[in-house]
């Protein structure tokens, strides 16, 4: 038998964004002290930090490419 | 006037950790042998169609392999236990009569009202998923204190459905199959144009792979870049392809 969607008793937008902020300041502080990761930097400037990285090791594996081919030519 | 609506918040048992990152880890071995085997044995066939002297090299790179394979499974398990340890013993679960919270420290927190609700999942011994859409959704591990409970009134929000997660890892897995076959392609294929065919695939593939991801609401930023510039990486293959045929004339002769 296939399951049975509970019909919803669905309450007006006011109300659910009251709610919404009652879950909200209900929530307990956090027992391990940490920040919440909305104060985490953007992904954009974590990416354009850790580029350099990736383009480094890009570049190394052409040179490394390019000294094996030139080794190997005859 | 109404009264205030009944609020209740969870937490996992701190007891509970290991026995879930345990199991979590068992079945991704099981798929990481998988796609190990999966992948490498059409690349030794290939290889050693072309060249038999490959065989001969079989004793010395399997067991390297099989040895690879542990270390990882070794570090992931190392790695998963301090990095996920501080997220289990913050997460916190706040429901309400129309309102489902979930707050990680290092994570954003994710809220979903109960009109939202598009699909309630469970996986056995894992726990429920509860999604809104496609970008936004909360996992409930069965080791919450109160998980009985929870998912009582969670049914009564949407229909409870059993999970299939050997389809979801499939395809998964048949995704990352593509992405490292097209990968190699575009740097081993002898012919440049096919090379550089299935380099535009692989930057096409790549950028729907980081446009999920970046929608994805539930992931911290931290981990949305490492995976961004992991496929920025996988993206530069072809660029590096083309630079070395037409710069500097390396061919593809290695196949040939």
């Amino acid at each position: 038998m296939a399951p049975v969607d509970p019909a919803p008793d669905v309450p007006s937008a006011e109300e659910l964004q009251r709610e919404l902020e009652s879950v909200r300041a209900a929530q307990p502080p956090d027992p391990t002290g940490r920040e919440a990761a909305t104060a985490q930097p953007s992904v954009k400037s974590l990416v354009l930090k850790r580029l350099w990285r990736v383009l480094g090791l890009w570049l190394l594996l052409v040179l490394a490419f390019l000294a094996i081919w030139q080794f190997l030519a005859p | 006037m109404t009264s205030p609506p009944k609020i209740r918040s969870y937490r996992l048992d701190p007891a509970g950790f290991e026995s879930a990152l345990k199991a979590r880890l068992r079945v991704g071995r099981r798929w990481g042998v998988v796609a190990m085997v999966g992948g490498a044995l059409p690349v030794t066939v290939l290889m050693a169609t072309a060249d038999r002297h490959v065989l001969v090299t079989l004793p010395v790179v399997v067991p390297l392999l099989v040895a690879l394979l542990a270390f990882s499974f070794w570090r992931g398990m190392r790695l998963a236990r301090e990095r996920e340890r501080p997220e289990w013993d913050s997460y916190q679960l706040t429901l309400s009569p129309n309102v489902l919270r979930r707050f990680v420290a290092t994570r954003p927190s994710v809220e979903i009202l109960r009109p939202e609700v598009t699909r309630i999942l469970e996986a056995p011994g894992m726990g429920l998923t509860v999604s809104a859409g496609n970008y936004r959704f909360i996992f409930i591990p069965e080791q919450l204190e109160g998980y009985a409970g929870v998912r009582e009134r969670l049914a009564l929000w949407r229909a409870i459905e059993p999970s299939r997660p050997a389809r979801t890892k499939l395809l998964q897995l048949a995704w990352m199959l593509c992405l490292i076959g097209l990968w190699l392609a575009s740097g081993m294929l002898p012919n440049i144009w096919l090379a550089l065919l299935a380099g535009a695939a692989l930057i096409v593939c790549a950028c729907f792979s980081i446009r999920e991801t970046l929608r994805l609401e539930s992931l911290a930023n931290n981990h949305k870049a490492r995976v961004v510039l992991m496929l920025g990486f996988f993206m530069l293959a072809p660029f590096a392809r083309a630079i070395l045929y037409f710069g500097f004339g390396m061919g593809g002769k290695w196949l040939r």
